[in-house]
Parts: structure tokens; sequence; C-alpha cells
């Protein structure tokens, strides 16, 4: 159960940090590179806090047999 | 090297393939592309994800390649003499080409197929940790009116977003406590070690957090602030 919120939460982090891709690569085709970069930032941390919770989602599952 | 890279690798030569055979050609060639294009742009995508999760030949060698045609024949002026004028932009598709076909060859070797089977969570995982990224930095690019400065800066950043999630984070924070047994106990290990941050550092960031994605919401949600006088002055 704890796994499948985590998995959730790292889901709804990785879709937002898309959301940023997109909106960065909107601003950055309209010359604000400042706001694109900023975005791209922002982006880059959700998806890495996304993959975090996704870890700690395998790690509360018992590991597979080697 | 095991399945998971070999997958990888298939993929990442199989988008370059199709960026380069597809998506440069649809960002460059006018009419700008509609959504029918979008979705016959799309189609070799999905199959490519279906042929890395189940590597087949008849899925590697004839249905991807195939799949690129529908958009070719509904747009001819996509490989036509106005794209290949120059010898450049043949030699790309091509090296791209026979790029993937090495990896699909490397993908369907017997030594990758007979061990454990592939993970297929991770590897759906790490697909769409490089493919999302890329297709978000694209689709704005692909307009009509997008200088080409821009629309490269575009491409630049979308793979290296690509490669950031689906090269780096996820072979080496996701990856080994999924495969392995002794990598997970040893990660577990470290997590439970790990002292709890100081409350005043915790406190920080949270602030931090909170201010950087409350003025993400305000400039996504009310748009960006007027022009100021530096900028020019205002437009009726």
């Amino acid at each position: 159960m704890k796994a499948l919120l985590l998995l959730v939460l790292a889901t709804a982090l990785f879709a937002a940090c898309i959301f940023f891709y997109y909106r960065s690569g909107e601003l950055l085709t309209l010359k604000d590179y400042l706001a694109g970069v900023l975005h791209l930032v922002v982006g880059l941390s959700l998806t890495r806090a996304g993959v975090e919770l996704a870890r700690l989602a395998v790690l509360s599952r018992p590991p597979r047999p080697s | 090297m095991p399945p998971a890279p070999r997958a990888l690798a298939l993929f990442i030569t199989g988008m370059l393939f199709t960026a380069l055979f597809l998506g440069v050609p649809l960002a460059h060639e006018p009419p700008r592309p509609g959504a029918r294009d979008l979705v016959l742009a799309l189609v070799p995508t999905i199959v490519l994800m279906i042929a890395v999760a189940r590597p087949h030949p008849a899925l590697l060698y004839g249905l991807f390649p195939l799949s690129h045609l529908p958009l070719v024949l509904m747009r001819p002026e996509l490989a036509g003499p106005g794209i290949y004028r120059n010898a450049w932009p043949m030699l790309a598709v091509a090296g791209a080409g026979a790029a993937y076909i090495v990896s699909a060859a490397r993908r369907l070797s017997p030594k990758a197929l007979e061990p454990a089977p592939s993970p297929r969570p991770l590897v759906l995982l790490t697909a769409l940790a490089a493919l999302a990224p890329l297709i978000a930095f694209i689709i704005p690019a692909l307009g009509r009116d997008v200088e080409p400065q821009n629309a490269a800066l575009a491409a630049i950043l979308g793979p290296t977003a690509s490669w950031y999630a689906a090269g780096r984070l996820v072979p080496r924070l996701i990856a080994p406590p999924y495969l392995s047994a002794t990598a997970h106990r040893e990660a577990w290990t470290e997590l439970t070690d790990r002292p709890p941050p100081k409350r005043r550092t915790f406190i920080i960031v949270a602030v931090l957090a909170t201010l950087a994605l409350a003025a993400a919401a305000v400039w996504n949600v009310w748009g960006p602030p007027p022009p100021t006088l530096s900028q020019g002055p205002l437009q009726p």
C-alpha cells in the first residue's frame, strides 16, 4: 500500500515535470530565455524528486530474488 | 552487456532515426504539421516501444521501418529533394539507420535474450523517462513561426533532459535496488542509517520550495508580468 502511494506521488511529480518541460520549450521558442531556463531547472528538480520517490517505492517492497 | 542497456540503446537509436527521418523534415518543410501528421509521426515511436518490450525480428526489421511510410506517403515532400539537396542529411539518416540495425542485432542476439527476463517495468520507466521530456520539448519547437536557433536550443535541451532522467537518474537510483537483492539491502541500510535533516535546514528548504512552486504557479496561471518601460512602449 505504501509502495503504491509512493508510486502515485512519483507519477504526479513526473507529470508535473513534463508540464514544466513543455513550458520551458514554449518559452525558449518565444525567446524568453531566462524563464525557459528557470522552468527547465524546476522540471529537472521535479524529475529528481519523482525518481527519489520511485526509489523509495522500490525500497519499500521486498527485494527481487537474484 | 545486460539486456536493459541493450534495450535502452535500441530505443535511443530508433528514436534518433525517427527524429532525423521524420521529425526534422516535418519541422522544416512547409506546410505546418497538422494533427494528422503528428499522429502519423507518433506511430513509429509506438511500434518501437512495443519492439523494445517484445523484441522480434519482424517487429524490429519489418514493422518499425515500414511504420515511417504512412507519413511519407501522405507528405512526399518530407523525403524529397528539398530536404536531401545536400549530402549530410542523407548521411545522418543513413548513420542513424545503421546504428539502429546494430542495436537491433545486439538486442536480438541469443546472449541478450537467454538470461533472466528483462524487467519490464524498469524498461517501461526508462522509455517513459527518455521519451516524455523529448516530446515535451520538441512539440513547441515544431511551430511554423519559430526561429531556427530557438528551435535548435529546444531540440538540444530536450535530449539533455532525457539523458538526465533516463541515462543518469533511473540507472543510478532505481535500477540497482530493483534488479539486485544485495543493492536493495545496501540502499535500505543507507536510507535508515542516514541522520534526519536538522529542523532549521528542513524549514529553510520547505519555505524555498513553497516559494518557488508558488512563483511558478503564479507565472503560469496569471501569465507573465506586463512589459516594463525598458522593453519599449506598450502596444495598443
